[in-house]
């Protein structure tokens, strides 16, 4: 029981850096993406090829995936900035497939066997391969990741992404290179993702590319949003809720009879429904602000409109 | 072999660009990416094979019945989860369409089981052989029907007095609400119009491919949408043309290059296009 508890906590801090990377995009500088597992993806692979193939150290895999996801995120980038919101999320999604079919179809990565062996991190010649000890490193790099995002949100390039998601033409009439700031909040966001990517590989010892597939990528983004769009405690909460949800429904779905043979369909079922109330009660996130103050009623729910 | 190709893209293509018109339909008048109009077209589906195979009733009506279980599947979808949300971030009624395509797909599963079903009539599956090209029968059908129903609406969108009041409730609600239009019913009447036409392409696939399953519309979905915005997102010509182009293109890409890359081959195309043309072939630019 503590072990699976140590379990959900490592799964919820690596979704947590993907979930904070994936503000920083969105929230930040108000890019759309839905190809965010392909960063994360990147990550991981960079990261277990580096350990298993060439006997790197863990620390210096991590900071290569980082660096390698990271240089994805930027080249993806400069080709889409013409692109806006759906065209945007569109072209984000078919990269993310993309890479998927090919990294199935190369065989130097495993292709649909997956890449498997990948051993825990070893840092300073200290092995982390009990779950306490692998909570403690991520934990810490969760911790770094919001350190990170508060002081980039207060500097000089997080006013510049605040400023090309409220109005990119005005950003650029105050002097704003929005082609500049838009690939960083790219690069950086999928910097991010490389390392819980890298963190990933190294906690469950095999990767496979159906597991950076657009199901994670949409999952990522519903954490985003479930928490509040742009809000860093509203991503940490986004991630968390929607990492434990599915565990509390299966406990609670399992205990109802007759249907346990079913159970993962009734919890995929009772997820779904959930999220579309939570999303109809808090559109504007958990802890996001709402704008207009509109006020959640039965009413409003059936889309029953109060005429003034 | 070439030809061949092209005709089997053709039909894929018009699959896509039934798909595809609900997408791009809907986003016209509501700004909104109906993630979940994938599992119309798998509910469509699976009424059709459903009634057929339990009640033994005939094609016909089971096609007729299919369609308007979309659109009461579609209905129910604007009203519970897209209405309450109008005049928020896009993204937010992206994650409601998320949630809802998650639960029709695990409804699916739990009412009729993980398992492929095959279509419960036997089709015309004859290869006629023109000119030595090699074309199924099936393939001309289900091009000539999509044809016909493409140019229905588009004739009903340009011509009709509702047509008409949805052109302007998209082009401005406001000012439509002005000029006496109900644009909640005509929002309405978009969801009926693009369920239909999602099922029907939901039913049509079910023949092509002998198969019906739960996931059936996540990619088909995922597909259909990248045609809309190939073709230009809003525009009901791009739709037509931009799920045509990816249903030959796959074809082809799958023929020429690899059938295991066959999806990539797709997105590929689509990314190149709207690299060089940002809003797509039929959308205007800003």
């Amino acid at each position: 029981m503590f072990a699976y508890l140590l379990h959900i906590l490592i799964i919820m801090a690596i979704y947590t850096i993907l979930t904070l990377s994936l503000n920083l995009i969105i929230g930040f500088s108000g890019q759309v993406s839905l190809g965010h597992a392909a960063f994360y993806g990147i990550g991981a692979y960079i990261s277990s090829i580096l350990v298993v193939n060439f006997g790197a150290p863990y620390g210096v895999a991590l900071v290569t995936a980082a660096a390698g996801a990271g240089i994805f995120g930027i080249l993806l980038g400069i080709p889409t900035l013409r692109l806006k919101d759906d065209y945007l999320a569109i072209v984000t999604l078919g990269f993310g497939l993309i890479l998927v079919v090919v990294a199935l179809n190369i065989d130097y990565l495993g292709g649909t066997d997956g890449f498997m062996g990948i051993p825990s991190p070893v840092f300073f010649g200290v092995k982390f391969a009990s779950k306490t000890r692998f909570l403690i490193v991520s934990v810490l790099l969760v911790i770094v990741t919001i350190l990170f995002m508060y002081r980039i949100k207060a500097s000089r390039i997080g006013r510049a992404f605040s400023a090309i998601r409220d109005d990119e033409t005005v950003a650029q009439v105050m002097g704003v290179n929005t082609t500049k700031y838009k690939v960083t909040a790219f690069g950086i966001g999928s910097a991010f993702a490389g390392i819980a990517g890298s963190l990933y590989s190294s906690y469950v010892h095999f990767i496979d590319p159906h597991t950076f597939s657009l199901p994670t990528s949409i999952l990522i983004l519903c954490m985003v949003v479930l928490g509040g769009i742009g809000n860093i405690a509203g991503s940490i909460v986004g991630a968390g809720i929607l990492t434990f949800l599915p565990e509390l429904l299966r406990v609670v779905i399992k205990g109802i009879p007759g249907i346990s043979d079913k159970f993962p369909d009734f919890q995929t079922l009772a997820y779904g429904l959930l999220l579309v109330l939570i999303i109809i009660i808090r559109p504007q996130g958990l802890l996001g602000r709402s704008k207009s103050g509109r006020k959640f009623t039965l009413r409003s729910l059936f889309g029953i409109k109060n005429r003034a | 072999m070439f030809l061949q190709q092209i005709i089997n893209g053709l039909a894929t293509g018009s699959i896509y660009a039934m798909v595809a018109l609900g997408y791009t339909m809907i986003y016209g008048i509501l700004g909104l990416i109906n993630f979940a109009q994938g599992e119309i077209y798998m509910a469509g589906a699976f009424t059709a094979v459903l009634l057929i195979s339990n009640l033994h009733i005939g094609f016909v009506p089971a096609f007729l019945l299919a369609l308007a279980v979309s659109a009461v599947v579609g209905i129910l979808m604007e009203r519970l989860a897209f209405r309450p949300l109008r005049n928020s971030n896009p993204l937010i009624p992206l994650i409601a369409a998320i949630g809802v395509s998650l639960s029709l797909q695990s409804l699916a599963r739990i009412l009729f089981g993980p398992n492929n079903r095959p279509f419960p009539i036997k089709f015309d599956y004859t290869i006629l052989d023109i000119l030595g090209t090699k074309i199924p029968m099936l393939d001309v059908v289900i091009l000539g029907a999509s044809s016909i129903i493409m140019v229905g609406l588009t004739i009903f969108v340009k011509r009709s007095k509702y047509g008409r009041a949805m052109v302007a409730s998209a082009a401005d609600g406001d000012t439509a609400r002005l000029m006496g239009i109900n644009v909640d019913s005509m929002v309405t009447l978009t969801f009926i119009i693009g369920s239909v036409l999602s099922g029907a392409a939901g039913v049509m696939t079910a023949v092509y491919y002998n198969a019906t399953y739960p996931t059936m519309g996540m990619l088909t979905g995922l597909k259909a949408f990248s045609a809309a915005i190939l073709g230009g997102v809003g525009s009901i010509p791009g739709a037509i043309v931009g799920g045509l182009i990816l249903g030959v293109a796959e074809n082809l890409g799958a023929a020429y290059i690899s059938s295991g890359l066959k999806d990539a081959v797709a997105f590929s195309i689509m990314i190149i296009v709207l690299i060089i043309r940002p809003s797509g072939i039929f959308g205007k630019g800003k």
